[in-house]
């Protein structure tokens, strides 16, 4: 039960941030590499940039002077950004990238994941899931700096509005805004999430939609009448076994390994878990029923995505 | 001379069945622990438990101008002034699930269930914005009525008082609770069923005994470094205060408390109380023998759900999974205190009926494992006849009295019924016929 409560708090830490991200209606704006500006390197980021859908005076006026040191440190903040995505790990969409690399740091604590044992010791196996949480983090920030530097919130909501998109997904997450506002909204983003994310076959925002449709447990990503009851513990776990199953087969099963968000659940709860991926896990704790409501959802699911 | 002789010694046969008679009661075996000395040490050792029935009392029928005549238990009418066996052992029962109503009769002249359970449930509205709907409602309100009964026949009944030598002091509610067992406990079965559910209670304080002898064996004793404790235990307290001082001003002000500053000190505590247990000695031996003593009576009462009577099975049951939420973790309790961290050897190697048949099933996880074995523990009860209706063991949990799944249907129709064709979705249930169809093979067979 500790655990459970301990994963809510996150999950509202985790709904501030991404406020931060998507909360407020801004207008995209394009990505214009200025070639005059310096860049790191001289790969461009491979990229087709969007209309300006705003007109120069609807930018910050220059005439404040704060807005205008805000614009020029925007500018520069999101060279910076581009040239440290120009290897793409998920999507060629910059939007979707930045994106899955924020879930994925999401997803290894953020830098941060002493809260995971406020008030009591990890025992060993639990420690070796912590540390790989731990050293996944500071790869992740090793190789993309502006992602842990606290420094860049305040921006970083601006900046993200910036980067371009090339995918229905990542115009999907540009378009939506993050709902805080309950448990229909949450579920509507959610829905349109899934196939998007199921289409581009890219883990984390499978993982994200899964993650963000159950901050209610009734909240339903199928149809009613594909698996009826309401004992709504089990149609949240089916749900969720389901989708995370999913994002195994994609990404080198990142969101599925010993360390990922899944697994650190189950190792925090039961040591023996420690150390296993959802796969080995799935066969131990699943049984012949659940397997069958699991894989009836997963192919509804995957009937979702659009051709 | 001859006629002497006969008659003294039918005075002698007479003598000898009124004083040397055995006790028809008793069919439990109490196997009598080793009493081993070790070390000299104020902590309890492994000690003979010591269990006396009180004779029943006579002044019951004195006392029956005070009993109600016409009490209400699980819809049975008691014409008669004297309450038998089984109709106290339904009360106690009775009162477990109307124990929060019963508190509020208590306390609260004013107390409406149906506005208590609506601020109970607040939490819920979100998830079933109808409720409470109107059968609940009714169910609500009927249920309550039940309760109150049940307080005024427990009211009348010649309680016997409470021990307060312990200096413990409770609540009103639950000193009636306490009242009302002690009250069963005076009283003489006569019944074959009154009698196995007498030897299973017997059993299940013996169980207790042999455990809590695991249990504290397994603590560890503070002798050997004595000094070193005090001093850390000091320090605890200390800290403990703190602990409740950063928690009142949190809950005051949570900006005047610096974020982690609590977390801190509750790993300080944690680190301390680590020093204090790796300190602490537990004899091996000692507690092998413990454990040693404990196993057959375990083995007894695991013997008891066997049982085909219901309420053998539920106290038998009950006891051996070590639930405190028993609607929800009838069959597996996955978070059963061992001692965990505050024992030096916690008592892993105990293992509950729930774990055996975890085993069997082959799910190695808790929480998946839960989502099936509690409603096949619960069916396999309904099976050996206990009341399962709407009103009944099980389904007032999922109509009313529980804290979350709270469903209609439940309040409409018998367990079984609402599982399979309201609550549980048809693979689920299937899984759940499965884990049956293993109880029964333990049990029933």
């Amino acid at each position: 039960m500790d655990r459970k409560i301990k994963w809510l708090l996150v999950i509202l830490a985790g709904a501030f941030v991404f406020w931060f991200l998507y909360g407020q209606d801004k207008a995209k704006k394009t990505t214009t590499v200025n070639n005059n500006d310096s860049l790191k390197t001289s790969k461009q980021p491979q990229v087709t940039p969007k209309p300006d859908t705003l007109s120069q005076s609807e930018r910050v006026s220059s005439s404040q002077p704060d807005s205008e040191v805000q614009s020029q440190s925007v500018d520069e903040k999101l060279e910076q950004w581009l040239v440290q995505i120009q290897d793409r790990r998920y999507s060629e969409d910059p939007t979707v990238e930045v994106s899955s690399l924020a879930m994925e740091f999401e997803s290894c604590g953020n830098n941060n994941n002493d809260w995971l044992f406020t008030d009591k010791e990890p025992n060993e196996k639990q420690l070796q899931i912590k540390n790989l949480m731990d050293k996944h983090c500071k790869q992740l920030s090793a190789d993309y700096p502006l992602l842990g530097n606290k420094e860049n919130h305040p921006g970083l909501q601006i900046i993200l509005h910036q980067f371009s998109t090339s995918t229905a997904l990542g115009d999907y997450l540009q378009a939506n805004q993050f709902a805080t506002g309950g448990r229909l909204h949450t579920l509507e983003f959610s829905k349109g999430l899934l196939p998007l994310a199921l289409k581009e076959k890219n883990a984390q925002m499978i993982n994200m939609a899964e993650w963000i449709s159950s901050f209610h447990i009734k909240n339903r990503l199928f149809e009613e009448q594909l698996i009826k009851g309401e004992h709504y513990e089990y149609l949240r776990s089916i749900q969720s076994i389901a989708l995370t199953g999913l994002s195994c087969e994609f990404q080198d099963g990142i969101t599925c390994s010993p360390s990922s968000r899944f697994m650190q659940d189950k190792c925090f709860d039961e040591e023996k878990f420690c150390g296993l991926d959802f796969k080995q896990w799935y066969q131990q704790a699943v049984s012949p029923g659940m397997d069958a409501d699991i894989q009836i959802l997963k192919t509804y699911f995957q009937g979702l995505v659009q051709p | 001379m001859k006629k002497g002789l006969v008659m003294l010694l039918v005075v002698a046969i007479l003598f000898w069945w009124w004083f040397y008679q055995p006790s028809a009661t008793k069919k439990v075996k109490h196997t009598a622990p080793p009493n081993v000395v070790s070390f000299e040490t104020t902590e309890p050792q492994v000690k003979k438990p010591e269990i006396q029935k009180k004779p029943a009392r006579s002044k019951q029928s004195e006392s029956s101008s005070e009993i109600a005549t016409t009490i209400h238990i699980s819809d049975k009418t008691i014409a008669d002034s004297v309450l038998s066996y089984l109709d106290v052992y339904r009360m106690t029962r009775q009162f477990e699930s109307c124990q929060n109503i019963i508190y509020r009769l208590m306390e609260d002249e004013n107390f409406d269930p149906v506005v208590s359970f609506k601020s109970r449930t607040q939490h819920l509205q979100a998830l079933y914005p109808d409720l409470p709907t109107p059968p609940q409602i009714s169910a609500i309100k009927r249920h309550a009525s039940q309760c109150e009964q049940l307080l005024n026949a427990v009211q009348l009944l010649d309680l016997p008082d409470l021990d307060t030598s312990n200096g413990k002091t409770y609540a009103p509610m639950y000193q009636l609770k306490l009242r009302l067992k002690q009250y069963l406990l005076l009283l003489k079965p006569k019944t074959q069923k009154e009698q196995a559910i007498e030897e299973v209670l017997n059993l299940i304080e013996l169980w207790q005994v042999y455990y809590e002898q695991v249990l504290t064996v397994s603590k560890g004793e503070e002798e050997s470094h004595k000094a070193e404790i005090t001093v850390l235990k000091e320090q605890l307290s200390l800290l403990r205060k703190e602990q409740l001082e950063i928690s009142r001003q949190y809950h005051e002000n949570p900006d005047s408390v610096e974020r982690d500053s609590l977390g801190e000190i509750l790993k300080e505590i944690e680190k301390l109380e680590k020093q204090v247990i790796e300190l602490k000695r537990v004899d091996p031996e000692i507690r092998e023998q413990a454990i040693e003593a404990f196993e057959p009576v375990n083995d007894l009462l695991f013997a008891q759900l066997k049982s085909r009577d219901p309420d053998v099975f539920y106290e038998a049951q009950k006891t051996l999974e070590l639930n405190k939420q028993i609607y929800r973790d009838f069959g597996h309790f996955p978070y059963k205190d061992h001692g965990g961290k505050k024992f030096k050897v916690p008592f892993v190697e105990y293992v509950s009926p729930g774990d055996v048949i975890k085993d069997i099933f082959g799910i190695d996880d808790n929480e998946t494992f839960g989502l099936v074995i509690n409603y096949a523990t619960q069916l396999y009860h309904c099976e050996l006849g206990a009341d399962c209706g709407p009103e009944g063991n099980w389904t007032p949990f999922y109509c009313h009295l529980g804290y979350d799944n709270l469903v209609e249907a439940a309040c409409q129709h018998d367990l079984p019924t609402f599982y399979r064709d309201y609550f549980l979705n048809q693979n689920q249930w299937q899984d759940v016929q499965m884990v049956l169809d293993i109880i029964r093979e333990l049990y029933a067979n």
